[in-house]
């Protein structure tokens, strides 16, 4: 009996050490993005600039550019770029347990392509007040990234169960159907738009606190609700039928997850343009340690993608600088091959 | 007391289950036969609310469940499906603790009592050395007796199994009809059990029902229910019966 119950504690301490780990290397990323970027400055004086401004102090005149840096530019996209890369990890592990797929991800179901069609579209319109405006980015965002992921999750079901070949076909035509619609949009629109095509490789699109006020808080919401539907995720995983002969209403709680991670993901692609692959790679390394249960997954994949993303948003700041490569790039440079590999693995089981 | 009374089911415009009735007494086993395609499937899961009855209803003790929603419909019937695949990153233990779903909050925390009723699930369906293993890596015998004790874990009075020993060599065949049985016996559990098996039907079964064309055939005790003629009318085969010398049951053959 003893051996038993150590060994449930040694699996509780692998997911706890997890845990701590993440958490300090995402503090040590978020001082090394706060410390480095393109333009240089010594670190003395970026703690002298943040003490004095937490102190209430006067700011030198030589330091002021470097407040201005540090503070409408750096600080915020770091802030921003960790929320980011936390919701996309948590809705592509939402999103997984949702198709029972580990391949979904809100980039690759079309969801990203979806979301960042109605955001373009808000883009493009002369909306009568900024404030409104920026509310419409990821109002319509989400609008479209619903329509997108109800598309998908229909059109994959056609002829059957979802499997994996299903979900990446429907996928594939949904991304593709969505992006030549934003890419004509882009086109016919204004030249204020067309600069919204770097955006679309994911770089954060607005500077300063505005978009971080707006979309945090819906990202904080719809993370929320996914950690509080993880338990009945853990159930759909054994298919519709037996979740709802164990007494879980499988409609109800399919729409709930649907709605909560489409959320999540529409407020993170709405400032920040399409990051692909953080929900697949994040949510899949951490199943190694955690297993499956979505108690245990959602919130390290919330860790996990934060420290993820950000480091490579450091790394795609300090790759060519003085300029920039957006982060999607980076996240696809690491995530496509990954995802071929798991497609290789997956070829022999079809639906994982 | 498990009633199933005028049950009928409906897939698209054709009638697959007609005017079905059946009584499943607690503590006893009834076994529901019939050749493929005669509706037994269907039948369960109209029973188990998984699809929506044309008519009649499903009773428990009297009190009409059909309207109940899924939470309270699993607190009276746990289901032992046919496994064909469990997910990968459950252990023993999670996937047994899923069967208290219909009886703890919506965090999924467990009481006190609910470890206490795993923990004899677990014992009395000898899985309890497994409890750490992966579900995905357990031979299917296995896996087939961990999904057992999730139904018993979930404490149910009546209990539902879909062809529990398909795809099992016949020592496990034998092995977890002994532990079902032993089960219903002890828990006092109303068991409506599928099987394909006519001699394992007539080794464990308390009840025998025919199911043809969707329709209740006959139905008693195995010795009435399994006799030449019934057999060779609803399979479409001669057939013959062998009394065993030992505990007097019948053994069907083909001939």
């Amino acid at each position: 009996m003893k051996s038993i119950f150590l060994n449930r504690n040694e699996k509780g301490n692998r997911v706890r050490y997890l845990g701590i780990i993440l958490t300090v290397f995402l503090l040590v990323v978020i001082g090394i993005s706060v410390f480095v970027g393109s333009v240089p400055f010594r670190a003395e004086d970026i703690l002298q600039v943040i003490h004095l401004k937490i102190s209430g102090g006067e700011i030198p005149r030589d330091l002021t550019s470097l407040e201005k840096i540090l503070f409408s530019l750096r600080i915020p996209r770091t802030l921003l770029m960790t929320f980011i890369g936390a919701a996309l990890a948590c809705s592509g592990a939402s999103y997984q347990g949702l198709f029972r797929n580990p391949l979904a991800d809100p980039f690759l179901i079309g969801v990203s392509s979806g979301a960042s069609l109605g955001a373009v579209i808000s883009m493009s319109v002369h909306w009568p007040y900024s404030q409104i405006g920026l509310w419409m980015t990821p109002i319509l965002s989400f609008l479209f990234a619903l329509i997108t992921v109800i598309l998908v999750f229909y059109l994959g079901r056609i002829g059957g169960a979802l499997n994996t070949n299903g979900l990446i076909l429907s996928g594939v035509a949904v991304n593709a159907f969505a992006s030549a619609i934003t890419y004509s949009w882009i086109l016919i629109s204004s030249n204020e738009v067309r600069h919204s095509l770097s955006w679309m490789l994911g770089g954060i699109y607005q500077s300063g606190w505005d978009p971080f006020i707006i979309v945090v808080p819906i990202m904080l919401i719809g993370m929320a609700g996914q950690w509080f539907l993880a338990y009945p995720l853990n159930i759909l995983q054994f298919g519709d039928e037996q979740a709802s002969q164990l007494g879980i209403n499988v409609h109800q709680i399919r729409r709930r997850i649907i709605f909560f991670s489409t959320l999540t993901t529409a407020a993170a692609i709405s400032f920040s343009g399409i990051i692909g692959f953080v929900g697949l790679i994040v949510p899949h390394m951490i199943r190694l340690v955690s297993g499956s249960d979505y108690r245990k997954l959602i919130p390290l994949s919330i860790l996990g993608g934060a420290f993820f993303l950000l480091t490579a948003d450091v790394i795609s700041r300090l790759i060519i600088a003085p300029q920039e490569l957006p982060v999607g790039i980076i996240t696809a440079i690491t995530g496509a091959p990954f995802f071929l590999w798991l497609l290789q693995r997956s070829k022999h089981k079809d639906v994982l | 007391m498990l009633g199933i009374k005028n049950v009928s089911i409906r897939y698209q415009s054709r009638l697959i289950v007609e005017d079905v009735s059946l009584n499943v007494q607690p503590g006893k086993i009834m076994a529901l036969i019939g050749p493929n395609g005669s509706g037994k499937t269907t039948l369960i899961r109209g029973v188990t609310g998984v699809i929506p009855l044309a008519g009649g209803r499903i009773e428990f003790s009297g009190k009409d469940l059909t309207p109940l929603d899924e939470s309270n419909r699993a607190k009276i019937i746990s289901v032992v499906p046919q496994i064909l695949r469990l997910p990968s990153g459950f252990s023993v233990f999670d996937t047994v603790a899923f069967g208290r779903t219909p009886h703890i909050d919506w965090l999924g925390r467990l009481t006190e009592k609910d470890h206490h009723l795993i923990e004899a699930a677990l014992q009395n369906t000898s899985v309890g050395g497994l409890r750490e293993s992966d579900v995905q890596n357990l031979s299917g015998g296995e896996q087939q007796r961990v999904i057992l004790a999730r139904a018993l874990a979930q404490n149910t009075p009546v209990m539902i199994l879909d062809e529990p020993t398909a795809h099992l060599d016949l020592t496990y065949q034998v092995g977890l009809l002994t532990t079902i049985q032993c089960i219903c016996r002890q828990e006092k559990i109303a068991m409506l059990v599928v099987l394909h098996d006519l001699n394992l039907a007539a080794r464990f079964a308390d009840e025998i029902a025919i199911l043809d064309h969707g329709r209740i055939t006959i139905n008693g005790l195995p010795n009435e229910v399994l006799t030449e003629e019934n057999l060779s009318a609803v399979y479409h085969l001669p057939m013959r019966i062998l009394w065993s010398n030992d505990d007097s049951r019948p053994v069907i053959v083909p001939k």
